[in-house]
């Protein structure tokens, strides 16, 4: 993955004459706008899923360790290139691009049809634009699925149940035979069904995308570490669905399907219960340093599929000892994951007697656990603190940095150390690897909906690192259009091009951040 | 990236300060000669904090935005030579909040930005100065600091 950087602060340090003169019309230039965006679809989206940075509906909804959700593209346009990144909203640090939360993304689907469509097309024809894509979340099906969910749409849900089982059997067999490409080519043809779901009615749609989401369960069962975060997100569709329906009977269907799952995984493999509950053991800690929350039992492994899709799969110098996500494996990167408040908030407000029936069995385990999964706890600390300080990676790797590339798989940004280049992939996002992943063999397709097999070929490449650049601005040779401008923006920290003032004063103006009593109170 | 979210944040920044915003200011976008509207230099009003010396003047700031907006900061400039120890003489606010290496954070909006810039015309931070004048009289004659601080709030007065 690669940024372009262009910081362009200075830009408009000119034009600076009549501002006073617009002031007074205000009440002038109000029909000229637009107002009738907000109301397109009658959707009341709440609070909750609006993004703070582009304050639209969330969209491919990503999970910072610090439990901050914004939505992929203004994640990944908030982080640095060359040093550690910020939470957008709390400006806590962190190192590694996290993936989308597929839990969150049915959820999201699912409660606003409409607004989540049409983001989708919009941003769709950004990354047209651009070249870049995102991770496309729900299409991952082949051609003969595409039939059967036509069929689907017509049988009532009982039927759909029961082909679910056949499917998943042959899925398994096909995905002995299948190269990855496969999927990749078939998606194209569901991207067009999913337009059409947009110019259908809800009812119609609800029920494509309820088959598509099983079948990205059957999908999954060739990569077995995926499977529960996409069983976890067709509970939530679920789930939904139990809203609109009465409680009693939500309470009841949500045994069943829970039973289903623990079958279905029984398949899988034998560890999906421990798994379940180790990472459960995560979220409970959570618990512990922010809010006592906790969820009832269908939402237990939502919630929990729900951190563990997000922080999952990242990270490689923790592999280990450290916090791994229980159900793909990944290690998570950096300090302790946080509860996810809007999401906490979501669950309370939507189940609140399951969720406060869940806080009390949950509570005596939260000691349990605490004891167990302490010493990680200070390792992580022990490894943020090293990485403090002006020039985090300086002291680690020297200025081995690569600025603004990224790794594909565990979403290291920028990648620190060795870097390996697919020199197969022919995205305008490229496909990296950074050492660890590399030597790990990782299998995780892209971060950008790369094409990327595992039979594609790597190279090593150091061009891009920050000892690289160095040298070659030394020897005057040009660097690419890309690197300079994230070299001088990021690099020369000077945020004022002001005209020197008495020395003492400019030192610290260049140096010193300014003291909390200039923060604005709310 | 390039086709940056700028704009369309921009828009929504517009929309949810028309739906709500404290009393006394005005935040709107430039209108161009041809009546369009041009989202990335806002033209506000901030009302100087009732009860200080900066009471009853209506300071106009300009907000530059970059199409890099909200990742980095935008810049937000008094008119050149306005009097405040923590503004650059061409009128660029010193602010944490403004500084993408320190304060910055993409969550912030128009609204904590200019609510957050009225706080720092009384409550000036000596630790960061921005101009010689206003520092020094900071510093050393709060008196005539003072004067100096009623004496512009006079030179803006409400625009109504």
């Amino acid at each position: 993955m690669k940024t372009d950087n262009p910081s362009e602060e200075q830009r408009f340090s000119l034009s600076l004459s009549g501002n006073q003169s617009c002031i007074q019309g205000d009440f002038f230039s109000r029909p000229m706008e637009n107002e009738s965006d907000d109301v397109e679809s009658g959707e009341q989206i709440s609070e909750s899923f609006i993004c703070c940075v582009c304050l639209d509906l969330l969209y491919k909804p990503v999970v910072l360790g610090c439990g901050h959700v914004s939505c992929f593209w203004c994640v990944h346009r908030a982080m640095n290139g060359l040093y550690e990144s910020h939470c957008p909203i709390c400006r806590h640090p962190y190192g590694h691009f996290p993936t989308i939360c597929q839990m969150l993304h049915f959820l999201l689907l699912k409660m606003y049809p409409v607004a989540y469509k049409t983001r989708e097309s919009h941003i769709l024809e950004e990354e047209k634009k651009t070249g870049c894509f995102s991770p496309k979340v729900d299409d991952l099906l082949c051609a003969s699925h595409t039939k059967e969910e036509l069929n689907h749409l017509d049988d009532q849900d009982p039927v759909a149940y029961k082909t679910r089982e056949t499917h998943i059997l042959e899925e398994e067999k096909k995905t002995g035979c299948f190269s990855p490409k496969v999927d990749d080519l078939l998606c194209a043809s569901h991207t067009k069904e999913e337009l059409n779901h947009l110019d259908d009615q809800d009812p119609v749609a609800y029920k494509t995308r309820e088959t598509h989401i099983l079948e990205e369960e059957k999908k999954t069962c060739c990569f077995s570490p995926k499977v529960d975060d996409l069983l976890c997100a067709s509970h939530t569709k679920e789930e939904l669905n139990h809203l609109d329906d009465q409680d009693p009977v939500a309470y009841m269907t949500r045994e069943t399907h829970i039973l289903e799952e623990e079958k279905k995984m029984g398949c899988f493999s034998p560890k999906v219960d421990d798994l379940l509950c180790a990472s459960h053991a995560k979220e409970e800690l959570n618990h512990l340093d922010d809010q006592d929350n906790s969820t009832t039992m269908p939402k237990q492994i939502t919630a929990e599929s729900f951190k563990s899709t997000l922080y999952c799969e990242a990270c490689i110098e923790l592999a280990g000892e450290a916090i791994r996500c229980q159900i793909c494996q990944s290690p998570h990167p950096g300090g302790f994951p946080k509860v996810c408040l809007e999401f906490n908030h979501f669950l309370e407000e939507q189940f609140p007697e399951e969720y406060t029936a869940r806080r009390g069995t949950v509570q005596p385990k939260l000691v349990q656990f605490q004891h167990e999964s302490s010493p990680t706890c200070s390792k992580e600390e022990g490894s943020s603190k090293e990485e403090g300080g002006f020039f985090p990676w300086l002291g680690e790797h020297g200025p081995d940095v690569h600025i603004g590339l990224g790794c594909d798989s565990c979403g290291m940004y920028p990648i620190k150390g060795d870097r390996y280049k697919c020199i197969d992939c022919k995205e305008a996002m490229g496909f990296d690897l950074c050492g660890d992943c590399y030597n790990s063999r990782s299998k995780l397709p892209g971060r950008f909906n790369q094409q990327h097999t595992p039979d594609h070929k790597f190279e090593k490449d150091k061009s891009h690192s920050l000892r690289n650049i160095m040298l070659r601005l030394l020897r005057g040779d040009s660097v690419d259009g890309l690197l300079l401008p994230s070299l001088s923006g990021d690099a020369l920290e000077n945020p004022e091009n002001e005209l020197p003032l008495v020395a003492p004063l400019t030192a610290s103006d260049l140096e010193e951040p300014q003291n909390d009593d200039t923060q604005p109170t709310s | 990236m390039s086709g940056g979210i700028a704009r369309g944040r921009l828009a929504e920044e517009r929309k949810a300060w028309r739906k709500n915003h404290p009393h006394g200011f005005v935040a709107k976008p430039e209108s161009l000669p041809d009546g369009s509207v041009n989202l990335m230099i806002w033209q506000c009003t901030i009302p100087g904090k009732a009860a200080t010396d900066w009471d009853g003047g209506y300071y106009p700031l300009t907000i530059h935005f970059t199409e890099d907006y909200p990742s980095k900061p935008p810049k937000c400039k008094f008119p050149p030579g306005f009097f405040h120890p923590n503004v650059y003489p061409s009128g660029t606010v010193c602010l944490s909040i403004l500084n993408e290496d320190s304060g910055w954070r993409p969550a912030i909006t128009v609204k904590q930005i200019l609510v957050g810039i009225q706080d720092l015309l009384d409550q000036p931070n000596p630790a960061d100065p921005a101009q010689t004048e206003g520092y020094h009289l900071f510093i050393q004659d709060p008196v005539e600091y003072k004067r100096r601080v009623r004496q512009q709030a006079k030179l803006y007065p409400p625009l109504v």
